[in-house]
């Protein structure tokens, strides 16, 4: 048995070496610290976050997509980005590599809360801090504190509750004041994402590398369905939904909705499928409609729903011509209208 | 004069036996040597898509490794390896003597099978398992979502492949024990039946190994047209079931016709 020994004790070795490097790898890389796609500098960011989401500026600013796509009025284009320059001076492409942005539901009852003001926003980047005063409009409507060696802006007006803290030159996080001051409470007592089993869980299966990701549980998506209307209002409840994608070379998004149970996920699937086959019955209006369904998958495995779908910036492109020469037609019918008006 | 016929070794220890010289006749052979060229395709495609990468290639590594592993491994060669090694189990056992050998030893016919079907799985489990890993390694360092991304994929995968070959492995040696000539039917059943009948809508996939292997495998990226719409995908532990109760199905009942067969053995 020499011969076949020898080949038998390659191919292990070989097998070993190469299942040992993998999993090495996911041990002593820099995910040991992080959590999935949360640096660790955010990790104090709270464990009762309903929803968690960030994307890569980094990689979305220095896209083919973005180069092609993100011009106003287009779909790479990001109003928060745009709004952010206006406000604070920071230009994203330059000074902003990620941003992940914790969301908090309120209580059903306490509709006047829901909103912005639940979201604590952690950006990592380079950060001036004499631009970042500079770019406030009105000297003394924001006080300035410092405290452990972080700088915390608040807002003096009495208008809003909100607060900006630098924490270093490379770390901003703003939000509402109480949420800014929990974030820092958590950075010095060490608690935060990682007291949360499932949040923790949700984030290690973000795919490294996604350029965009959230993952949620059942109480903001409840909210955000019954917001939409129609036959999403109808989806049965999903309990945690984890979703990533990337810009280049295609448009990819991966999405895995867990339900109650598998007649759920079904129910849940069914639905989605039945979008994907009404854009395909629009093919005979546009074309890239016809396609884009035929980029979405839909799988279910027990009580989870498995979406993928792979759009061509080639399929953008033409989707965005057909969009923007409609949008001329009915511009043009509207001014025709309005000058036989006057 | 009577002469005291030999007791029956222990069923396991002969198998073992039976093992250790079929496991000869199998692995370093030629047809190993051109089956593990095929399996190691992959990895010499995936150097050079890594030396050479093209401009709009719209998948990650990770994703072309599940393609790889889902299509080329699960869905195609291993089924088609189980029936180049499965079928010719015994026959080539008769065509090289080992069996006149072994039928001329007190080792009982049970033991002659589970040997050399142990010497299958392992054959092919050398060469498949070491192509799969390196498939993963070659297509996954360096990319953005790293090699430790699918560590646990790649385990499950190694799984999948395994059982794959076991099951198909079985039906095979059923086939091969079964007709005089097992490799058209086989491939009539691999590239008909199963290459067909698995991408039809309705309940039909149901009737198909490939519907149950091809669902073990689920980090690979979506289909599209109507292999996305008919595609039917089972739950891991039905699959799993399925797959083991049919493997070990085909393995009882060609132990039983291999026990009951008369082999006319030319000198």
């Amino acid at each position: 048995m020499n011969r076949s020994r020898r080949l038998i004790v390659t191919a292990a070795a070989i097998s070993v070496l190469g299942i040992g490097a993998a999993f090495s790898t996911r041990l002593t890389g820099t995910a040991r610290a992080a959590i999935g796609p949360v640096p660790p500098e955010a990790l104090a960011l709270p464990a009762d976050s309903s929803v968690l989401m960030g994307f890569d500026v980094h990689a979305l600013t220095s896209s083919d997509f973005y180069a092609k796509f993100g011009n106003e009025g287009e779909p790479g284009h990001v109003d928060a980005l745009a709004e952010l320059e206006k406000k604070t001076g920071l230009n994203p492409a330059r000074d902003i590599d990620s941003v992940v942005i914790a969301l908090k539901a309120s209580p059903a009852s306490d509709k006047a809360k829901q909103g912005p003001e639940n979201a604590l926003i952690f950006v990592t980047g380079r950060f001036d801090a004499a631009r970042l005063e500079s770019s406030i409009p009105d000297s003394g409507k924001a006080t300035k504190e410092r405290r452990d060696g972080v700088t915390i802006y608040r807002e003096a007006t009495g208008k809003s509750n909100g607060a900006v803290a630098l924490l270093d030159a490379g770390i901003l996080v703003a939000g509402d004041s109480a949420s800014v001051e929990a974030f820092l409470a958590n950075r010095q007592s060490g608690h935060g994402v990682r007291d949360s089993k499932e949040l923790v869980s949700l984030l290690e299966s973000v795919e490294p590398g996604s350029t965009f990701w959230a993952v949620g549980g059942p109480s903001v998506l409840s909210r955000a369905t019954a917001g939409v209307g129609g036959p999403a209002a109808n989806l049965p409840s999903v309990k945690q939904v984890v979703a990533y994608g990337h810009l280049d070379p295609e448009v990819g998004v991966t999405a895995t909705a867990e339900a109650a149970d598998a007649k759920a996920a079904t129910k849940i699937a069914d639905v989605l499928r039945g979008f994907s086959a009404m854009l395909s019955l629009q093919a005979g209006q546009k074309a890239e409609l016809a396609q884009i369904a035929d980029s979405i998958s839909v799988a279910t495995e027990d009580d989870k729903v498995h979406v993928k779908a792979t759009i061509t910036h080639e399929l953008l492109d033409s989707l965005k011509k057909t969009m923007g020469s409609e949008h001329r037609a009915r511009k043009a019918v509207a001014d025709v209208e309005a000058a036989i008006q006057h | 004069m009577e002469t005291e016929r030999p007791a029956t070794r222990p069923t396991w220890a002969a198998a073992q036996d039976v093992f250790a010289i079929s496991i000869e006749r199998m692995l370093p052979r030629p047809r190993s040597f051109w089956v593990f060229l095929l399996m190691a395709m992959p990895v010499v495609f995936g150097i050079l898509l890594r030396i050479y990468p093209p401009r709009d290639l719209p998948l990650t590594g990770f994703e072309l490794y599940g393609m790889v592993v889902a299509l080329f491994f699960v869905r195609n060669l291993l089924p088609l390896v189980a029936l180049l090694f499965g079928s010719a189990l015994i026959s080539d056992a008769v065509d090289s003597k080992t069996l006149t050998y072994f039928l001329t030893r007190p080792v009982s016919r049970l033991s002659i099978f589970i040997g050399e079907f142990m010497a299958y799985l392992v054959t092919v489990m050398t060469l498949t398992v070491p192509c799969v890993v390196l498939t993963y390694i070659v297509l996954s360092v360096g990319t953005p979502q790293g090699a430790g991304f699918g560590a646990t994929h790649l385990v499950q995968d190694l799984a999948a492949c395994a059982l794959t070959l076991f099951t198909y492995g079985a039906l095979f040696a059923l086939l091969g024990v079964s007709l005089k000539k097992p490799l058209i039917p086989g491939l009539l059943f691999l590239f008909v039946w199963e290459g067909f009948v698995a991408n039809f809508p309705g309940d039909a996939p149901n009737y198909t190994l490939t519907a149950y292997a091809r669902s073990l495998i689920r980090h690979r990226p979506a289909e599209e047209g109507l292999a996305e719409l008919f595609s039917k995908f089972f739950g891991v532990g039905e699959s799993v079931f399925v797959l083991g109760s049919v493997g070990v199905i085909s393995l009882v009942l060609a132990t039983w016709i291999f026990s009951r067969r008369e082999y006319v053995i030319s000198s």
